[in-house]
């Protein structure tokens, strides 16, 4: 017989392994790599992949804290995850060396790879042939421009706002999955947002870490995947998932002729309050929702 | 042994092995009389009952040799009903029977131990890609005639499991759901 649950203690615990446990293992990979091994002096991919590298063990620290480590391959298509996150630092930290080609092959991988074992149950048992093109093309191409409008817009340049928005992002996968369908998908994009504000946090003492592609990049390989399995998994509210899907688009804010040399703290507001909106407005709905009896 | 006798042997020896077969009928379960109910015990307090409400499945039965009993059944995962439809959508998503990605569970009998009237079906139950042997006690209780003249047979059994042996462990470690699942079946069958 499992052990008498006290509601107080599952919460607690439950904050720890989404919250806390990812924030201190990012933030603590971020400062000691900062500090120690990454100086200021160190190439600039290096100090770029340092921040994908703690996003990817901070998360996956949380996720297999909250699920348990799990046979390889994974059975689950949720238990993907953390390994889209290690390929996304591993992949995208080396393309950050070789250029722009390179950093579009390596995320046309991520995405044709994570879309295939997100999705391998529709592929090889539901679809026929035209309906799975008719979803893969066009989820392929958006996600593809997700991870493009960050390289487009901000390059490689060291925003230290940016992992606020990648913070507002996993938040709003998570909300939208946890109030919606499932707790421990929510949660594990949860672990992801934590992941992020541990960089932030960290960052401040080691500024010259990059936030660049292979952390946005690492980031929203986990959260597209996240949304995937909102839609297809979890059946989470499609319009609140559309509007989750939206808030890294706030990137665009960028295109704004001038907005690159605001002070930061005026940019981050911009940025970060352009990301909450369509966030907000899920929250709405989803609050607004008419709600059956509780069976928590 | 001469040719005739041979021949008698060989008809004796396969009248023997097809009897069992012979006396033996296939049952359909018919859904919309039959229920397949589970339940979870809710933070160490209640056990909380739950329906699957689309399944399909066969009873190979004779009454006079319930050891030849066989039992196929295949349950729709995402069927799943528990009066509360936010329950529902969180019980089909991967928290529990991950039922977009495991559409099925099914329950195939490989052997059945007979005591009394009671019958312990031995199977194999799958379900989220895992296969673990469950033992279900099965008895008939009942039989009748439907409207249409067909025989019919019904049968009620119960079992219990570990859905952590299928890798289902949302709520387990932390005792908000147990782990032991029991199962209640009712079925009513017609003879096909």
């Amino acid at each position: 017989m499992s052990p008498q649950a006290d509601p107080n203690t599952i919460i607690m615990v439950t904050l720890f392994k989404i919250a806390a446990l990812p924030l201190l293992v990012a933030g603590l990979v971020t400062l000691l790599s900062g500090k120690w091994v990454l100086t200021p002096e160190k190439p600039p991919f290096l100090r770029q992949g340092a921040t994908a590298l703690a996003a990817a063990l901070g998360f996956s620290a949380g996720y297999w804290a909250l699920n348990g480590f799990n046979e390889f391959p994974p059975l689950l298509v949720q238990h993907w995850f953390p390994y889209f996150a290690l390929a996304g630092f591993v992949l995208l930290s080396g393309a950050a060396r070789l250029g722009l080609i390179a950093e579009g092959i390596a995320m046309a991988l991520l995405v044709a790879g994570c879309l295939f074992l997100k999705l391998r149950p529709y592929i090889m048992n539901q679809w026929e042939t035209a309906e799975a093109a008719a979803y893969l093309v066009p989820l392929f191409g958006v996600w593809l421009l997700l991870l493009f409008v960050g390289r487009g817009v901000v390059s490689d340049k060291n925003l230290p706002e940016i992992p606020l928005l990648l913070v507002i992002a996993m938040t709003a996968a998570s909300l939208v999955i946890v109030m919606d369908g499932s707790a421990s998908i929510g949660q594990a994009a949860g672990s992801m947002a934590a992941a992020c504000g541990g960089i932030f946090l960290a960052r401040l003492l080691v500024p010259h870490l990059g936030v660049g592609a292979p952390l946005r990049g690492t980031v929203l390989i986990v959260f597209g995947a996240m949304l995937l399995n909102g839609y297809f998994y979890v059946e989470a509210g499609h319009t609140t998932l559309i509007l989750a899907a939206l808030v890294p688009f706030a990137l665009l804010v960028y295109w704004v002729p001038g907005v690159k040399d605001w002070a930061v703290w005026k940019r981050g507001a911009l940025v970060c309050g352009v990301a909450l909106l369509p966030l907000v407005i899920a929250l709405v709905i989803l609050a607004t929702k008419p709600v059956e009896s509780s069976y928590y | 042994m001469n040719f005739l006798n041979r021949l008698k042997t060989l008809v004796l020896v396969a009248a023997l092995c097809i009897m069992p077969a012979l006396g033996a009928d296939t049952f359909k379960i018919d859904t919309s009389h039959s229920s397949i109910m589970f339940a979870a015990k809710h933070f160490g307090a209640a056990w909380n009952y739950g329906r699957f409400n689309d399944f399909e499945g066969t009873v190979v039965f004779d009454e006079a040799n319930l050891a030849a009993t066989k039992v196929d059944v295949k349950i729709v995962a995402k069927s799943i009903d528990t009066n509360n439809e936010r329950r529902d959508k969180h019980l089909r998503s991967p928290d529990f029977f991950n039922a977009a990605q495991f559409p099925d569970i099914t329950f195939k009998s490989s052997k059945v131990e007979v005591d009394g009237e009671t019958m312990k079906i031995h199977g194999e139950l799958a379900m989220l890609g895992k296969k673990q042997n469950v033992v279900v006690t099965l008895a008939k209780s009942g039989e009748g005639t439907g409207m249409d003249g067909g025989k019919l047979v019904g049968f009620h059994g119960e079992a219990s499991f570990k859905r952590s042996d299928f890798g289902m462990n949302y709520g387990v470690g932390n005792g908000a759901l147990s782990d032991e699942v029991k199962i209640v079946i009712s079925i009513e069958t017609k003879k096909v």
